[in-house]
C-alpha cells in the first residue's frame, strides 16, 4: 500500500517536472495525455494485480464459510481418528508388555545364577498391561543346577521337577529339590512383590 | 551564468546571420541550425542530471521501470521532433515541419497504445459482462 | 558551455568569404568557378553541422531513450 502510494506520488512529480522540460509546442498535448494514462495505470496497478492472480471474488466473499466447511469435514473423520488412536494405544500397551516381560526374563537369567548357583533354562513372564491395572500374572521359571559348579552339587539328581503351582498342593513335590526352588521362589516374590501363586519354579 | 553565454551566443549569431543572409542564405540557415544545436547540447547535460535524479528517486520508490522508460522516450521523441520541425520551418518548409510534428505525435500515441489497451481491458474485465 | 563557439564564427566567416570570392569571380567573368567555390564552402559548413547533429542525436538517445 505504501509502495503504491509512493509510486503514484513520484510518478506525478516526475510528470510535472518533465512537463516543464518539454519544448512548449504542439507536442505538449500528446505528452500530457500519455503521462496521464501512465499515472492512471499506476493508480490502477493493484487492480491489475488482482486480475492477474485470477482471484475468485466469491471465494473471498465466503472465506469464513469455506473454513467452517473444512472444519466439518474434519469432524466427520474424528471417529476414525479415535479408532486409530485406540488401536495405536493397544499396540503401545502390547509393546510395553512385551518389553517388560523380556526385561524381567533377562534380569532373572542374570541374577539367579549369581545368587543360587543355578542355571536358568527358560524364564517366562506373563504380564497384563492392556487392562487399566497393569500387573504381572505369572512367572514360570525353569532352572537347573550349574554343570560347572562343585562336584558336591553335581551329585544331586539333575532332573528334579518342582512345580509350585498355586492350585497344586506343595506336599506332592519332592522335598530335596524343593529347598532351592523355594528359595528362588521367595527371592522372586520379594523382588517384584508377588504372591506365591504367581511364581512357578521348575527344577530340571 | 550560463544564461548570459546562451543569450550572447544567440545575439551574435543573429547578427552574423543577418550579415550572411544578404549574400548566401544557405549559410545563414546552416549557421542557425548549428547554433540551435549548440545551445541544446549545452543544456542536455543539465537535463540529463535532472532525469538521473528522477530516475534514482523512482528506483528507490520501486516505481515500475516501464512507466519511467515510457515517459522518457516520449520526452525524447518530443524534443527531437520539435527540433527538426523548427529547423525545417526556419528553412521555409512549413509543410515538412508539420509532417515531422505529425510523425512525432503518431509515435507518441503508438507508445501510449499498450497503456490504453491495458487500461481498457482492465475496465472491461471489471465491469460485469 | 562545452561546445566551441569559434565554430559559429567559422561558419559565418566561411559564409562571408565564400560570398566575397563568389562576387569577385563573378566580376572576373568566371561564373562556373564561382559556383564551385560556393559548393565547396557549403560542403565544409554542412560537414560541421552534420557532425553536430550526430552529436545531438547521440546525446538525446543517451539522455531520454537511455535503454534503446
Amino acid at each position: 500500500m505504501g509502495d503504491w502510494l509512493k509510486q503514484i506520488i513520484l510518478l506525478v512529480l516526475i510528470a510535472t517536472f518533465l512537463d516543464m522540460l518539454l519544448p512548449s509546442n504542439a507536442m505538449e498535448k500528446y505528452v500530457k495525455l500519455v503521462m496521464g494514462l501512465l499515472i492512471l495505470m499506476a493508480i490502477l496497478s493493484p487492480i491489475f494485480k488482482l486480475l492477474s492472480e485470477n482471484l475468485d471474488l466469491t471465494e473471498l466473499a465466503f472465506f469464513d464459510g469455506s473454513k467452517a466447511v473444512v472444519a466439518a469435514t474434519e469432524m466427520k473423520s474424528l471417529a476414525d481418528i479415535n479408532e486409530q488412536t485406540s488401536q495405536l494405544k493397544k499396540k503401545q500397551d502390547q509393546m510395553i508388555q512385551q518389553k517388560t516381560e523380556q526385561s524381567m526374563e533377562m534380569w532373572m537369567k542374570k541374577n539367579i545364577p549369581d545368587r543360587f548357583a543355578m542355571e536358568v533354562v527358560s524364564a517366562d513372564v506373563v504380564a497384563q498391561f492392556t487392562t487399566e491395572n497393569p500387573h504381572i500374572e505369572k512367572i514360570h521359571l525353569v532352572v537347573k543346577e550349574k554343570t560347572t559348579g562343585s562336584s558336591a552339587k553335581q551329585q544331586i539328581n539333575p532332573v528334579q521337577e518342582v512345580s509350585i503351582l498355586p492350585s497344586n498342593e506343595p506336599t506332592h513335590k519332592e522335598p530335596t529339590s524343593n529347598e532351592t526352588g523355594q528359595k528362588i521362589q521367595n527371592f522372586i516374590q520379594q523382588t517384584w512383590n508377588l504372591t506365591a501363586e504367581q511364581v512357578e519354579v521348575q527344577l530340571e | 551564468m550560463e544564461i548570459l553565454q546562451v543569450v550572447g551566443l544567440g545575439l551574435i549569431t543573429t547578427i552574423l546571420i543577418l550579415v550572411v543572409k544578404e549574400q548566401k542564405p544557405i549559410f545563414a540557415f546552416l549557421l542557425a541550425t548549428f547554433v540551435g544545436i549548440t545551445i541544446f547540447l549545452s543544456l542536455a547535460g543539465k537535463i540529463a542530471d535532472v532525469i538521473r535524479i528522477l530516475e534514482n528517486l523512482a528506483t528507490q520508490a520501486h516505481v515500475n521501470n516501464l512507466f519511467l522508460e515510457t515517459i522518457l522516450k516520449i520526452i525524447g521523441i518530443a524534443y527531437i521532433a520539435e527540433f527538426g520541425a523548427q529547423v525545417t520551418r526556419d528553412a521555409g518548409q512549413g509543410s515538412i515541419a508539420s509532417k515531422i510534428e505529425l510523425a512525432g505525435k503518431v509515435l507518441i500515441m503508438v507508445m501510449a497504445i499498450p497503456i490504453i489497451t491495458v487500461i481498457i481491458e482492465t475496465i472491461v474485465s471489471i465491469l460485469p459482462a | 558551455m562545452p561546445y566551441n563557439i569559434d565554430a559559429v564564427f567559422q561558419i559565418a566567416g566561411i559564409g562571408i568569404i565564400v560570398a566575397m570570392i563568389h562576387t569577385i569571380l563573378k566580376q572576373m567573368g568566371k561564373e562556373d568557378f564561382a559556383h564551385w567555390v560556393t559548393l565547396f564552402g557549403f560542403g565544409v559548413v554542412l560537414f560541421m553541422v552534420a557532425m553536430l547533429i550526430q552529436d545531438l542525436f547521440t546525446t538525446i538517445k543517451n539522455v531520454f531513450l537511455f535503454r534503446m
